[in-house]
């Protein structure tokens, strides 16, 4: 295992200094600050140029390993898409970043927070979004927001400000004091992403955050995503939905076996498996991968992914 | 723990659960109107019924010869009466409930020694009565017998009527016969027989309540807490909620904290509500049925029987709590995490129905089983013959119970496997750590097993055994069920007998220290386990004496040098191998050193079996698991464990007659404390400065040559 290195040891190649961790998370004072506010400039200017950094992640479970050596880095703002068939270990990889779940190997590192010395520090710097999460059935949007305001500690008068300006944003205002059980998916969808924006974190983990919703509801949430970014956020998103991942991410990295079989942008993917689509580039890096689990970089495959842009 | 975080947690589980409408009715109205309601429509059902019962004409068959026409009479005024033939098969026509009973006069008459026609009157002896002798004549008597079906309650009442009728004819019959001798009534009636029960009509009430008050009340308890607990931990995986707080800068501890006053506040609730709705159900019951008959019963409670109440209820409601929400949060979804908590349920409340049953007395043993102790104590409240020792005992034993549970529960809190499984539950991962490694030490797991094991052995073998030869019955139980199945299950698992069993070489300079601990902890140990028991245990003396005399050269039949084999080496070596080598290294893969050692000194007090002799092992314990753990070697402990008992057997068998053994042995000097104070903490102090830092599990294994 390799020693957990903390952005003070971390040769950088300006002599800034690294950012205070207590101040990452302080709500800006400037006053037009948006519900999305812009993460803090002095993040922007820090000595890391990267907003979020895990090395050689790793987690077993029994005698098998589903993610290992993984390394992956984000700057500031960048969207980062995270493809693989199922059971690559992208959920495994994403829980073990948000927490969830304990990394037998490996470091992770947050805008200047180092997760296994500050776990929680490192959490109030992390929204958490999946298609299968729940929202507590008898409390409503409203009550919702304010019990994990209290949870991340903002003050009451700033969660107040902060929940408006979240109900305005994510239009929640026809059903914000009707209990979540009468709520539909889409709904709920947005009230999730509305408790993972409120204490304004830094990183914005997505799991299939538009599985089972409609192309409205699933619009919203990709609209929301992209003012996300433009604030300063980033984002690792997880999703089957090509198109999707084409439309906002930055990046791409294609897991298969719990290793990163191939990273890069849009046009680098194209460029290395010399294909023209992300449905063809995926197979065949998957193919490269392992032989046996994708035979045909079918044809068929090219064109309903087509289809479906 | 940030307490406002676990009281935002609190405040929204609380409102979440209000909001149930499940939560509601069993918290309040179950109890607020099914008791009552219940209560009142069996009672009037029951009264109408019997009334009923009363006033019904009544079919009833006659075989034989007629009787009297004055009683037929009576027998007529309400009833139908129907003559069967002997031979008639009455006893079908009964069952097929065409009659209600039979009068059946062909049964034999009362032999009478004398002929009853014409009675000879015996002179009475005494010289004041001259009366002149007189001839009395009567028929014979005969003999009337009452057929019905007891399953059948309108025969019952059939056979009570007719023999009220009966009885009423007899008496009068027999007034008149008298009348017609001229003799007083009171001539033949030599005393009468009256009742007076002393006990008050608030001490039968009470009585009555302390019977059916104490399962009811911790079966709804445990009912009021198997709900949330469910709801709060499945439930909430189901619902794919808990995953957003473990997200939440919150810690799993805070979260478990948060829960579990929660299930507590709803399960102490419930209690409170049936408690109040039960007692309010039973008076008002009770007036109902006493106003017709003449039955004080009172069934009042003061305020510090209340207080009492609530405080057990509290006790029940924290153990229940933890209990529940600790089967439950194994589960993932709603239905399994029912599956899991009612085997619980059954569990809690199985013993608690024992110690209601009547005639079971409470012992001090009784005490520390939790559930059957709150069952005794609230019927000791009500009654008023609850000892204080008891009670105090009582709220010990439950507590450290709850404890270990939510203990249990935060383990399983901070266990992703529980959490997050997909597939079945495994219980080897469950205790031991995420990891693809082999397990060179034993987990927790192992150790819970294996203790199981051992305590069955020991207590079904070993006890038996002892009790046959104490000698030989000793020496099996030490290796054959201490030794034998720790190596064994360590061999078997794959453990690494040597990290297991810390079989490091003890420096020499070590031991110099260990003998002063041993020589300054043994009258430290006397001393405090003399007058703690003195004050704790009444008969505490008596004890001692008897544990001395079991223990003595006389009773084990054998020589000296035996004698310290079996008593001083063998435990040292066998029990040390099992509660400070595999003992304590499982539980240091996961607890502090501090809880570790605690632990397992409680552990290897609770085999001693006895409650007077707790708190000493629990101290040897404690002075044993620390040396063990300071110099990282078992031997450390077997030396001093080997020593201690040898002193102690010594001075019983070698120096019992000197005033030197006697001021430690029966009534330890206080002047002992501090020569023993003195040798002790030098010991430590000194051990402490040569023996190297310990080393953590972890490092003891990635070590390459252990």
């Amino acid at each position: 295992m390799e020693p957990t290195i903390s952005p003070s040891t971390e040769p950088s190649k300006t002599n800034e200094p690294t950012p205070d961790p207590s101040k990452t998370n302080e709500p800006t004072t400037d006053p037009d600050t948006s519900l999305l506010a812009p993460v803090s400039e002095n993040i922007r200017q820090d000595a890391a140029p990267w907003c979020f950094r895990i090395r050689d992640l790793g987690k077993c479970f029994g005698a098998h390993w589903a993610v290992r050596n993984l390394s992956i880095t984000l700057r500031h703002g960048e969207v980062y898409g995270l493809l693989g068939p199922n059971g690559a270990g992208k959920t495994t990889t994403l829980r073990m970043i948000a927490g969830l779940i304990e990394p037998d190997e490996g470091s992770l590192q947050l805008s200047g927070v180092d997760r296994d010395a500050a776990p929680l520090e490192a959490r109030k710097k992390i929204g958490f979004v999946t298609g299968s999460t729940g929202l507590y059935q008898r409390l409503t949007p409203i009550e919702l927001l304010h019990f994990f305001a209290k949870l991340h500690e903002i003050p009451e008068h700033e969660a107040q400000r902060r929940i408006d300006e979240l109900v305005e944003a994510l239009a929640l205002h026809s059903f914000a004091k009707q209990q979540a059980a009468t709520l539909s998916t889409g709904q709920k969808q947005r009230v999730n992403l509305a408790r993972a924006l409120l204490h304004q974190p830094t990183l914005l983990i997505l799991d299939e955050p538009t599985a089972g919703l409609d192309i409205i509801s699933a619009d919203f949430i990709l609209q929301t995503i992209q003012k996300a970014r433009k604030d300063g956020r980033s984002v690792i998103l997880s999703t089957h939905i090509l198109t999707e991942t084409e439309l906002l991410c930055d990046r791409i990295g294609v897991l298969f076996g719990g290793k990163l079989a191939q990273e890069g942008s849009l046009a680098q993917l194209f460029q290395t498996t010399q294909t023209h689509s992300l449905a063809q580039a995926f197979l065949k890096i998957i193919q490269q991968a392992d032989p046996l689990a994708a035979p045909h970089a079918s044809a068929h495959m090219n064109h309903t992914t087509e289809n479906a842009r | 723990m940030r307490w406002p975080i676990v009281h935002t947690l609190w405040k929204k589980e609380m409102l979440e659960m209000l909001r149930d409408r499940r939560t509601i009715l069993i918290m309040v109205l179950l109890p607020l109107v099914l008791y009552p309601v219940i209560g009142i429509i069996t009672s009037q059902a029951q009264s109408a019924h019997v009334q009923k019962l009363q006033a019904s004409r009544l079919r009833v068959g006659l075989v034989g010869a007629a009787l009297p026409a004055p009683l037929m009479q009576k027998l007529l005024r309400n009833n139908e009466l129907e003559h069967i033939p002997p031979y008639a098969s009455w006893k079908e026509r009964l069952a097929q409930k065409q009659l209600h009973a039979i009068l059946d006069t062909t049964s034999p008459s009362i032999p009478s020694t004398q002929s009853a026609s014409t009675q000879q009157a015996a002179p009475p002896k005494s010289p004041s009565a001259s009366l002149p002798s007189m001839r009395l004549t009567a028929p014979p008597p005969y003999t009337i017998r009452v057929i019905y079906l007891s399953t059948w309650d309108a025969s019952r009442t059939a056979s009570q009527r007719l023999q009220d009728i009966l009885r009423e004819f007899h008496h009068e019959a027999l007034q008149k016969r008298l009348q017609d001798y001229r003799i007083a009534p009171a001539f033949v009636q030599v005393f009468t027989i009256q009742t007076q029960d002393t006990a008050s009509a608030q001490a039968r009430g009470r009585d009555l309540l302390g019977t059916m008050l104490p399962l009811l009340l911790i079966i709804m308890t445990i009912v009021g807490a198997l709900y949330p607990a469910v709801d709060l931990t499945a439930g909430e995986k189901e619902r794919g909620t808990l995953e957003t707080l473990l997200t939440a800068p919150i810690t799993s501890l805070e979260i478990v904290t948060g829960k579990y006053i929660t299930i507590f506040c709803i399960s102490l609730t419930t209690g409170l509500l049936n408690m109040f709705s039960l007692w309010l159900t039973f008076s008002q019951g009770l007036r109902m049925l006493t106003s017709n008959r003449k039955l004080a019963i009172d069934m009042t409670l003061n305020l510090q029987h209340y207080l009492a109440l609530i405080g057990f209820l509290a006790l029940i409601a924290a153990l229940s709590s933890a209990v529940m929400l600790s089967m439950a949060s194994f589960a993932r979804s709603f239905k399994e995490g029912q599956n899991y908590t009612t085997p619980a349920y059954m569990l809690c409340f199985m013993p608690a129905f024992l110690a209601t049953l009547p005639g079971a007395k409470p012992s001090l043993t009784s005490a520390m089983i939790p559930f059957v102790n709150v069952a005794y104590a609230i019927k000791g409240t009500i009654k008023g013959d609850l000892s204080l020792d008891y009670a105090l005992l009582t709220v010990f034993s439950m507590l450290v119970v709850t404890v270990a549970f939510l203990r249990l529960s935060a383990m399983i809190f901070q266990n992703e496997q529980v959490l997050f499984r997909e597939g079945d539950i495994s219980w080897r991962g469950l205790f031991s750590q995420n990891s693809a490694h082999p397990q060179p030490l034993p987990s927790i797991s192992d150790t819970f097993f294996l203790l199981s094991l051992q305590f069955t052995l020991f207590f079904y073998v070993g006890l038996s055994l002892q009790q046959r030869n104490i000698a030989f019955g000793t020496a099996i139980t030490l290796w054959g069920i201490f030794l034998l199945p720790a190596v064994l299950w360590a061999r078997t698992r794959h453990l690494d007998l040597k990290a297991t069993f810390r079989l490091q070489p003890l420096p020499l300079q070590q031991l110099p220290p260990i003998l002063l601990i041993v020589l300054g902890g043994l009258p430290l140990v006397l001393i405090l386990t003399y007058y703690t028991s003195m004050w704790l245990f009444p008969d505490w003396l008596e004890f001692a004496r008897k544990m001395n005399e079991s223990f003595s050269l006389k009773s084990f039949g054998i020589s000296t040098p035996v004698f310290f084999l079996i008593l001083a080496l063998s435990p040292g070596i066998c029990e040390e191998a099992v509660f400070r080598g595999f003992a304590l290294s499982s539980f240091r893969k996961r607890l502090s050193p501090q809880i570790s050692i605690a632990l397992s000194a409680f552990l290897f007090a609770a085999f001693h079996l006895s409650l007077y002799r707790l708190l000493p092992t629990f101290l040897l314990g404690l002075v044993f698991g620390w040396l063990c753990w300071r110099t990282g070697s078992l031997y450390a402990s077997v030396i001093a464990h080997t020593l201690h008992n040898a002193l102690s057997l010594a001075i019983g068998l070698f120096f019992a007659k000197t005033a030197l053994a006697r001021s430690l042995d029966q009534q330890p000097a206080l002047w002992w404390l501090p020569l023993g104070l003195i040798l002790f903490v030098t010991g430590i102090v000194w051990l402490h400065r040569i023996a190297p830092p310990p080393q953590s599990a972890k490092t003891l294994l990635s070590d390459p040559h252990t």
